[in-house]
């Protein structure tokens, strides 16, 4: 019993971190409608900016903490909110969280750059080290329980904020309809101004809170919020209270199970428990309440006509096989890996452009593409690359079978944990990319033809992708593609002339799967060996953010985020890490104000 | 700190550092079956041998160039960045005393942007223009191995992929120990804490496949010494807090708890927990030794183990070993901001495997000769950087040094300072069924 007791406190220690992390994150969701994927790495920039305060520059910790809680959080949600997050407004759910991850990813960039891996790392000390408190045979740190008065605090406190006061309700008015609250006199601007700067102060506590812990890890700080969606989920995204409960539930399970499961199974249910949870709490939540969604407010980008794909396509291939004549060495493989990255945007354009469906795991198709034609007929066989479009597509199926009714934010949270179960339970077992972690794949003989050298071989993928272009903006201007154009702007209006929505989807998202499997497999077959880490799940936000950058309607924008993506690090810019992190979210932010992507800029000029 | 958390590629890289952190923490569990430890013998090379040709790929009357491919710009920025700095720095170190044979030692370094694609073509190019590939450290370098075997193109580093491991063209400094695991320490362990090793609690990195393997090698080797595993998770790079394993582990009476595959950041949050719940367990770290792990767990890490494969490179045996303050001096002078990674010693002690088998290849050096005195590299320890081990038959060492945080620093404690050398105690090498030596 008592083991059970100190367990139970352990797992509300642990679930207090998750909450902190949700708080603000549903903060900001229920002031601006917003799901901010950047939530993590705004409260890792402010700790670290803490950190160069009050160790770098050695201010006193009260004043340090004041000023980055109520002046520089402040002053960067309000500044996020008008120069980012305005213009937003009105646009689809993807463009919204394709602009927080492309801010995610700026941060991520900056803060790498300004705070580089040294000698010294970046430590931040506990303010109450050495000081415990016994709770039931467990001692708890000052700091652990101040994370869980926070957390209760936040829970209750937020509650009567959103209920009781006027600001609060302005807030919760304007996100519902901003046009209906302004008629109403509220000045709807400043107060969603308001309430970024209350969900930064948010963020910016728990990234000071959690960041002793994490020892200022840049990336866990940044990414631990994720395994808090499912908290924030319990809460529906509104509800603190609930997200609170969420929270203890994922701390307590993951508590008792280290403490009762069996260790043959114990690191797989610790390490699938937040999203699997995620995952569960979706599929149970009543349908109504997930229907989240706007009606998107930009014009849907004209299909490209059948002669101009056409041309396109030759013009690729002719442009390849010009290139690949007088390229040499990595220069080829860097043409060939523009050609697939351009098929696996493709992949997007049908589900997320035409059809309004978001995907984050796209990469997890790639990744088991690849493996598909490693394992079969020799791993050089064009079977392999049938079989990893067909594995993919049946994979795509299995995967949105479950998430049909899902659409959106709650989708795209959906295929986001399948990617990161994937990326941390399928991929790093042996028996899947071996002991090294890493496969062979070799090239498909297609007609006697071996496509040893790279050269050829870019012709090939050039040649393929122009297939895939042809056909899918053929698909755009049958019936089908009208299908997935209707069931993006308007389901209800789908629903009620008979369409099977369910279907449409079904085949849309196997047909996207199937597109990334064939990427992954050309993929594999470009790089002769891939590993398990090139298809995490952080892959699949990148790409997804760059192709909605370039615009997820147009074909173009496939082969422009494939250039963009294979040539970005291959820029190096002294003293700037992770430049192409930076220039794709600096792009997708600034890309912001106009949702529709770069490509439909050109359409229009 | 390249931890397990940043293999994301970007993010993601959380996991791929772990796969090179596995990789170089198998290495740092070594033993023997000798009982004396050893010390400070360099390289045993054959006798000088003379080429086949008189004009070898890479080579001319006043240089040789050499490549290497490391995976630089991505999954995260500048990862493994510290295999140029410590190839580079002793080839400077070289150079700064006549080269060889009168030619100065030159590093063809490439980013692999971390696509296999780059890396076969890269090699491919480098096959062409440089002399052999030195301290190369990716995590897709199996993606080199198709040319290197076509070209038999000599390699002298450390590769993670058990088929490169395992290439009759790859020789290195410190060979890989998945299959062939020394167990010594886990013996002198059991020795030493005969009632602990009944009770032992480990956590281990669940990030990549790589790590997974390593640790099935370590638990193997823990087995056969006779160790009970009462506790045994694998946690996610994302995990904030181990209080839930601390109360767990001392509720199961664990009396010596074991990770070899923890970074430093983890050890200390981990450190910080069991001394906030009073559980003293003996602690033994591999993959935490860094400059930053004493400030990261403050009195918690006192008394924690650190079970090395080389010597205390980061600067505590500078004093007594003169390989470490040789490394430091020219690494800072290579790159006035390197990070010491482990990746850093690895990338040094390949330039200075290629650099005493080119000496001993003679004046007109091929590829052929190279390949041939690397294949008489029967003893190597890289001036006592690292315990002696046999890379002609890609045998690993079989000594090991183990370090304790005393008063906020780290020293030796077996063997003691001011021992310059490493522990060897009885209990060779556990052999998975799959190992085969080398044949050259």
């Amino acid at each position: 019993m008592s083991e059970f007791f100190s367990l139970l406190i352990a797992g509300i220690v642990y679930g207090s971190i998750y909450a902190v992390s949700a708080t603000g994150l549903v903060v900001t969701y229920t002031t601006t409608g917003i799901f901010n994927f950047a939530h993590g790495a705004l409260g890792m920039i402010l700790a670290y900016l803490f950190w160069q305060l009050w160790q770098g520059w050695h201010l006193p910790a009260p004043l340090a903490l004041v000023i980055v809680l109520l002046v520089a959080a402040p002053l960067l949600g309000a500044a996020v909110e008008r120069a980012v997050m305005r213009p937003l407004y009105g646009a689809s759910t993807g463009a919204r969280l394709a602009v927080t991850l492309g801010l995610l990813l700026m941060l991520v960039a900056l803060a790498q750059t300004l705070w580089p891996a040294t000698n010294s790392q970046y430590v931040l000390p506990e303010f109450f080290s050495g000081h415990n408190v016994g709770i039931g045979g467990v001692k708890i740190s000052i700091e652990q329980l101040i994370t869980v008065g926070v957390a209760l605090g936040a829970a209750l406190g937020l509650r009567v904020f959103f209920t009781r006061t006027t600001t609060g309700v302005s807030m919760r008015a304007v996100v519902d309809d901003p046009d209906l609250a302004r008629l109403a006199g509220t000045p709807a601007g400043r107060i969603s101004s308001y309430a970024w700067m209350i969900g930064v102060f948010f963020a910016a506590l728990a990234g000071i809170l959690i960041a002793p812990s994490t020892n200022m890890d840049v990336i866990v700080l940044t990414e631990l919020v994720i395994f808090g969606y499912a908290a924030a989920v319990v809460g529906r995204l509104r509800s603190i209270p609930l997200t609170f409960l969420g929270a203890m539930v994922l701390g307590i399970a993951y508590s008792m199970s280290i403490g009762y499961l069996p260790t043959d199974i114990l690191t797989d249910v610790t390490d699938a428990l937040p999203m699997a949870m995620l995952l569960i709490v979706l599929l149970v939540l009543p349908e109504v309440r997930l229907a989240v969604g706007r009606v998107p407010k930009v014009q849907p980008v004209r299909p490209a006509r059948a002669r101009s794909t056409v041309l396109a396509g030759a013009g690729l291939v002719a442009v390849t096989a010009v290139l690949a004549s007088f390229l040499q060495g990595t220069n080829l493989v860097t043409l060939g890996t523009v050609l697939v990255l351009g098929l696996a945007g493709l992949s997007l354009v049908p589900l997320s452009g035409y059809a309004g469906q978001v995907s984050l795991c796209q990469f997890t198709f790639l990744g088991l593409g690849a493996l598909a034609m490693h394992r079969v007929a020799g791993g050089d066989s064009v079977l392999g690359l049938l079989a990893a479009v067909g594995l993919c597509a049946a994979v795509g199926v299995v995967v949105a079978l479950p998430v049909l009714r899902l659409r959106g934010l709650y989708l795209a949270l959906a295929t986001l944990a399948f990617a990161v179960l994937m990326d941390q339970i399928f991929f790093p077992q042996t028996s899947v990319f071996g002991a090294g972690g890493t496969i062979l794949v070799g090239r498909p003989n297609l007609f006697g033809l071996r496509f040893a050298t790279d050269g050829p071989f870019d012709v090939l993928l050039a040649i393929v992708l122009a297939l895939c272009l042809i056909g899918v903006g053929a698909l755009r201007r049958g019936r089908f593609g009208r299908r997935l154009v209707a069931i993006n702007e308007s389901p209800a209006g789908c629903a009620t002339v008979g369409m099977s929505l369910n279907l449409t989807k079904l085949a849309v998202f196997a047909l996207s799967a199937g597109i990334a499997g064939l990427a992954g497999a050309l993929y594999g077959s470009l790089s002769h060996s891939v590993g398990a880490a090139q298809f995490g799940f952080l892959q699949s936000i990148v790409l997804f953010a760059g192709v909605t950058l370039a615009g997820a309607s147009t074909l173009s924008a496939a082969v422009a985020a494939g250039l963009f993506l294979a040539v970005g690090p291959l820029i190096h810019i002294p003293h700037v890490a992770g430049f192409t992190q930076l220039l794709v979210g600096f792009g997708v932010v600034s890309a912001g104000r106009n949702p529709a992507g770069v490509a439909a800029l050109w359409a229009r000029a | 700190m390249r931890s397990t958390l940043k293999a994301l590629a970007v993010l993601g890289a959380l996991s791929v550092t772990a796969a090179a952190c596995s990789s170089s923490s198998n290495n740092s569990t070594t033993t023997t079956a000798a009982t004396s430890g050893n010390s400070g013998t360099s390289a045993t090379t054959g006798n000088t041998g003379g080429g086949a040709g008189d004009v070898s790929t890479g080579v001319t009357a006043t240089s040789v160039t050499v490549g290497q491919i490391d995976d630089i710009s991505l999954p995260v920025p500048g990862l493994f960045k510290g295999a140029e700095d410590g190839a580079q720095a002793y080839f400077d170190y070289v150079n700064s005393t006549g080269g060889v044979n009168g030619r100065r030692l030159k590093l063809d370094a490439r980013d692999s942007t971390f696509q296999g694609g780059a890396i076969t073509a890269a090699t491919a190019d480098q096959v062409k223009n440089d002399f052999a590939l030195v301290g190369g450290f990716s995590l897709l370098d199996s993606s080199e191995q198709p040319v290197i075997d076509l070209a038999h193109m000599p390699d002298i580093g450390f590769p993670l992929s058990p088929q490169l491991a395992n290439d009759p063209n790859v020789f290195s400094p410190l060979p890989n120990t998945n299959d062939n695991t020394p167990n010594g320490f886990m013996k002198y362990l059991a020795h030493k804490y005969p009632q602990a090793v009944k009770h032992v609690g480990i956590l281990w990195a669940q990030a990549t496949a790589s790590t997974a393997a390593a640790e099935t090698a370590f638990e193997n080797s823990m087995k056969s010494a006779g160790f009970d595993i009462v506790y045994n998770r694998g946690f996610s790079p994302f995990e904030s807090t181990f209080l839930p394993d601390v109360l767990k582990m001392k509720n199961a009476g664990v009396q010596l708890f074991y990770s070899q595959q923890m970074p430093d950041n983890y050890a200390a949050t981990l450190a910080k927990e069991m001394q906030q719940q009073s559980f003293t367990p003996i602690m033994i770290q591999g993959a935490a030794y860094s400059n930053n792990l004493v400030s990261l767990g403050g009195s918690a890490v006192n008394n924690m183990y650190i079970a090395q494969g080389y010597a205390l490179y980061l600067g505590q045996d500078a004093g007594s070993v003169p390989a470490v303050s040789l490394f430091d001096k020219w690494v800072k002078k290579a790159d006035p901001q390197a990070t010491f990674e482990i990746e850093t010693l690895y990338g040094w002690a390949s330039a200075e495997l290629f650099t005493q088998a080119l000496r001993a290849a003679g004046a007109n050096p091929t590829r052929a000769s190279l390949v041939a005195q690397l294949g008489k590299v029967t003893s190597f320890n890289a001036d006592g950087l690292i315990p002696t081990d046999n890379p002609s038959a890609n045998i690993p060492a079989q000594c090991w040094l183990l370090a304790q945080i005393r008063n906020g620093k780290i020293v030796r404690a077996t063997p003691p300072t001011p021992s310059t050398g490493f522990q060897c105690s009885p209990g060779g090498l556990l052999t998975s069924p799959s190992f085969q030596p080398e044949q050259r």
